[in-house]
């Protein structure tokens, strides 16, 4: 017990002298700490939130859901009131400018959303819209886009609407949802008017319900479940949407506090390089202690109180700032969120974050302070008396197992799959262990192969960079690391909006007709023609849904058990499928071969995507029976293909050989290239004009939302990212202030032997030059690699080097290091050799 | 009474595949209260020998026996406490510790001692070298003859039985190293302790009761001052 106190109060007053610099050593862990406890804040925040407004996620009870009109329902007479949607993709056009865009039209009858509300401008546009009259809600991006107003009309199909009022926000719909889909909200009752729902178009029905309040509806519909399963009736209640939401959000969370963590990581190895430095300097003292007698423990025990203490401060302040800095998030969420988020301090988040700076932090600084129980005491009358190796001390092993299981184990709890905690856990450690070998590769080579014929300042500074208690490893590893994941954010977002349109290119295709009626087949083809443009695809559509694979039915298949039963989806969906007897450029077959049918009566082989079949368990030779407008026809796998899903083109997962499918219903797409935007305009509007069913894609309208959409999720991530920069930002300033005393002997030193200000400005100058390079060369060079690696196992592109982007950071990285080492410099060359020599 | 023993004790130090040998085969005994001087030019040994028989560092070979406690057979945590119960130093570079004042660097032996008043009996050795005055001083705002003379109340603080001295006056000029000198002598034989230091200084060496000379790693010669 007096040995405790007596270290307490050791602790205390060393502690007394050291504060500015072990506070400085702890800043590095703010930042992390502080984005760490902002994401859990904001996700427990959203989370009650979620659950408060639960019911204004799906707008009602109980919702039913089915590709075909639902019918009279059981429920319809217990519920206290109903609502009916019928929702479906079509091209709206504004007849005022000609202009049209694929939109998702919702035409509405009753009072859904029975909880919360269709936000409009103006307000009372929710409640007029639905009154007598063809009147429209758009959504507020179609709005802008069409620079459309309140009062102007709008063409959905047939049908010409005005438009009643902006929609502003949809319950439970986020802004992502509106940029990919916007909105067009009309009366149920014009809806056949429009003649939008005709053969092919995929149409949903939706039927809403409002129950009693204290209605239990998990009971209510139990009775019902198993014949909505048998006509495909999907239901969702309450609880599934919160559920369903609550799920997406977390995972959400989970993984933004995972790039939280990664700032919390490079912070804690600042931490580690400083706390370094700092033993470094007190060596002496502990040596002094040791002949004092103090035991190694307790030696080790007095600094480690103070890194303890500034663990704790640090942690709390963190915890502080990140409390603070989620009342920010909604902000920068704002599109993603479902439900408004009320920002309260969540004291869970809090404590999370202080325990696990404090833990990390203590846990990082101990590799470095367990140099202290090496410390020889004889080292008081020879300070060049040998430490301990420290490598071969097993607690230092014993250390590096608690990080590696720390940033497991932490991983783990977030992400609760083991094999994406050890993803991660391999990711941190291959991303450090690479930065790592490059920063001592570079320093290396720098001692073995700089000429002593290069210029002065250039070889002092670079000689600089390992002077003694530098640290430029740990500056490479943690301003890396961070540029790493900025730069790969950019090279990635960059990468996939190249690609996008690369394929805007003169012979491949740019624009897409779809649900093309076939009667309508020939006309279209002629005024595509008439304009001198080509037909590049022109394919037949035939839905169908599977039956039966290998004798098993879809009922059969529900009696297996979890381990046997095949994929559920496989029975649900409905399959598009085209015929044809030869591969376009978009398809490869790996596996089995095409066989064609030329005489009723020869069995039918068809084949699937390689990718979909494995994960359905699909194989060559199945037998399978699909529904093709309630005719069974029997079919065997014939082959797997590679569908590259990359090119805008019609690609299938099942594709029939021909004369099977020729006399089934079907409807087209007709894939064109036209010549410029303008062509592409008036090709569209001449279509959509003549026939409002046909809805158009170009390639450029796809792009545009790719980039409105990127945007959005980018900005989230660079602000993530912006607290690994910031991150590796303090501890650079950590480093230049601790390697402050040092610069100033060596500048005084260099200006007694007569070096001018200006060649010593030059060297310090110099010597962060090649800091910032090396560091975020290094980073660059990691994301490059990153880049190389998502290209070729996540997106399958062809990897596109982004030097123009690659150029850009390492100039914004080299330059703010070495603006930051000049205002740190700016003070030593000022200073007096005189001044030194008498301290 | 035979307060140190030092018997064969040898030092090998390994230098990649080179084994230097600093002592080789050291015999000499210091008896309680006496005070030894151990001379010699650099790299003969001294410091070395100082250190193995403070228990700073173990021999190679050989036994160095202090106080009746056997220093090759102790861990090093074992060893640090046979210091603070038993031994005093005093350096040629003083050794305070920076972040200290100068009395609470007087009290740091003291409270590992578990002694009661440790405040006051630090401010009265400060007091009998001088410095009574200076107590809240730091290290870096003393002279060099003031830090010396802290570090020797330190030294004195937990009424060692026996005083290892590292060429005490070697960074001091000297004037200052004279009134050192005096004073390490007066508190020693006023508290009647065993004196063992290393020394350049041929005077310094002449003012205790014997000289070992120490050449090449043996003992050269050992006789009176």
């Amino acid at each position: 017990m007096h040995r405790l106190s007596w270290t307490l109060k050791m602790a205390f007053r060393d502690f007394r002298k050291n504060i500015a610099k072990l506070l400085l050593f702890i800043s590095s862990i703010v930042i992390g700490i502080a984005a760490l406890v902002a994401i859990s804040s904001f996700g427990d925040n959203l989370k009650n939130d979620i659950d408060r407004q639960a019911k204004e996620l799906l707008g009602a009870d109980l919702e039913l859901e089915n590709n075909k009109p639902l019918g009279d329902q059981a429920l319809d007479s217990i519920a206290e009131d109903i609502a009916s949607e019928i929702n479906f993709a079509s091209m709206v056009s504004f007849p005022a400018s000609g202009d049209s865009r694929l939109t998702q039209v919702r035409a509405l009858e009753g009072n859904f959303p029975f909880y919360g509300k269709l936000e409009t401008v103006p307000a009372e546009a929710e409640s007029t819209f639905r009154t007598s009259g063809k009147k429209a809600l758009v959504e507020k991006t179609l709005m802008a886009l069409f620079n459309a107003q309140v009062g102007d009309s709008i063409k959905v199909g047939e049908v010409t609407f005005v438009i009643e009022g902006e929609l502003q926000k949809v319950p439970g719909q986020t802004g992502i949802a509106a940029t990919v889909a916007p909105a067009v909200y009309i009366p149920m009752e014009y809806v056949e008017e429009t003649g939008l729902i005709q053969f092919g178009s995929r149409v949903r029905y939706e039927r809403y319900y409002k129950f009693a309040e204290n209605e239990n509806i998990d009971q209510l519909i139990e009775p019902f479940q198993e014949g909505w399963e048998e006509e495909k009736i999907d239901e969702d209640t309450v609880e599934d949407r919160k559920r369903s939401t609550g799920r997406s959000f977390a995972n959400l969370s989970d993984f933004l506090s995972l790039v939280a963590f990664i700032a919390l990581l490079l912070g804690c190895v600042g931490v580690a390089s400083a706390v370094n430095v700092f033993v470094k300097e007190k060596l002496a003292s502990v040596a002094i202690l040791r002949c004092l007698g103090v035991s190694s423990f307790g030696a080790l025990l007095i600094y480690m109180t103070q890194i303890v203490i500034m663990g704790l401060i640090g942690s709390i302040i963190g915890a502080f700032f990140g409390t603070l800095l989620q009342f920010a998030l909604p902000m920068v969420f704002s599109d993603f969120l479902p439900v408004e988020v009320n920002v309260e301090i969540s004291w869970t988040a809090v404590t999370f974050g202080v325990i696990t700076g404090l833990f990390i932090s203590v846990l990082f600084a101990l590799l470095p302070l367990l140099k202290i129980r090496k410390v020889s005491p004889m080292s008081t009358l020879r300070p060049e008396t040998e430490e301990g190796k420290i490598s071969k001390d097993p607690l230092r092993w014993v250390v590096i197992l608690g990080i590696v299981a720390f940033i497991f184990g932490f991983s783990f709890y977030l992400l609760n799959d083991w094999e994406e905690a050890m993803g991660f856990t391999g990711f941190v450690i291959f991303a450090f262990g690479v930065l790592w070998l490059m920063g001592i590769g570079i320093m290396w080579a720098i001692r073995r192969f700089l000429p002593l014929s290069l210029n002065y300042p250039i070889r002092q500074s670079l000689s600089n960079l390992y002077r003694p208690n530098n640290q430029t490893i740990s500056l490479i590893a943690t301003i890396g690391l961070g540029t790493a994941m900025i730069s790969t954010l950019f090279f990635v977002q960059n990468q996939l909006l190249e690609e996008a349109k690369f394929a805007d290119k003169e012979d491949q295709p740019n624009l897409l007709l779809f649900d093309i009626q076939t009667g309508q087949v020939g006309d279209i083809r002629n005024r595509i023609l008439n304009q001198d443009l080509p037909i590049l695809q022109q394919v037949p559509i035939v839905t169908m849904g599977l039956n039966e694979i290998n004798g098993l039915t879809r009922a059969a298949n529900e009696e297996l058990d979890e381990e046997e039963r095949r994929s559920r989806s496989l029975y649900n969906r409905e399959f598009r499928v085209t015929y044809r007897d030869s591969l376009i450029d978009s398809e490869r077959l790996v596996e089995g071969k095409l066989y064609q049918v030329e005489n009723p009566g020869d069995s039918i082989f068809v084949s699937f995507e390689k990718g979909y079949a494995e994960r359905t368990g699909v194989n060559l030779g199945d037998e399978i029976i699909f529904n093709v407008q309630g005719r069974p026809i029997t079919t065997y796998v014939g082959s797997f293909r590679d569908v590259s899903f990359r090119q805008l083109s019609t690609n299938f997962l099942v594709l029939f050989p021909d004369n099977v499918l020729n006399n089934a219903p079907q409807f087209h797409v007709i894939i064109t290239n036209t010549k410029g935007d303008l062509q592409s305009a008036n090709l569209q509007r001449e279509i959509v004009q003549e026939y409002p069913n046909i809805s158009v894609v170009n390639l450029s309208t796809i792009v545009e939302t790719l980039e409105d959409l990127l945007g959005k999720i980018s900005f989230v991530i660079q602000f993530m990212a912006m607290f690994s920069i910031v991150t590796g930002l303090l501890v650079l300033i950590s480093s230049l202030i601790i390697s402050k005393y040092q610069r100033l002997r060596d500048s005084i030193l260099l200006r007694t032997l007569g070096a001018s200000s200006r060649t010593v400005s030059l060297i310090n100058t110099f010597e962060y030059f090649f800091l910032g390079s090396l560091a975020s060369l290094s980073g660059i060079m990691l994301s490059f690699l990153a880049t190389l690696l998502l290209n070729l196992y996540v997106f399958e592109f062809p990897v596109r080097w982004a030097w123009a982007e690659g150029l850009l950071v390492y100039l914004v990285i080299t330059a703010v290091t070495v603006l930051l080492g000049w205002l740190n410099g700016k003070n030593i060359i000022n200073k007096p050799p005189m001044d030194i020599l008498r301290s | 009474m035979s307060i140190l023993a030092v018997e064969q004790v040898t030092k090998i130090y390994q230098s990649g595949n080179r084994k230097l040998t600093v002592l080789d085969h050291v015999n000499f005994q210091v008896n309680s209260g006496e005070s030894i001087a151990i001379v010699g030019p650099s790299g003969s040994g001294k410091t070395t020998l100082l250190g193995l028989c403070a228990g700073l560092d173990q021999a190679s070979s050989g036994s160095v026996l202090l106080n009746g406690h056997k220093m090759e057979l102790m861990s090093e945590d074992q060893r640090a406490s046979v210091r603070n119960q038993d031994v005093g130093f005093i350096f040629q570079n003083f050794q305070l510790l920076p972040t200290l004042t100068a009395l609470e660097n007087v009290m740091v032996p003291l409270e590992l001692k578990k002694r009661k008043n440790a405040k006051q009996k630090a401010q009265d050795l400060l007091e009998k070298v001088g410095l009574g005055d200076r107590a809240t001083h730091y290290p870096s705002q003393l002279s060099g003859g003031e830090q010396q003379r802290v570090s020797i109340a330190r030294a004195f603080a937990n009424e060692p039985k026996i005083l290892f001295a590292d060429e005490p006056t070697g960074n001091l000029d000297t004037e200052t190293g004279e009134m050192i000198e005096d004073l390490i002598f007066n508190m020693n034989k006023a508290l009647g302790t065993t004196l063992i230091l290393v020394t350049h200084d041929i005077g310094l060496a002449g003012k205790t009761n014997r000289i070992i000379q120490i050449k090449g790693g043996k003992i050269q010669e050992e006789g009176n001052a």
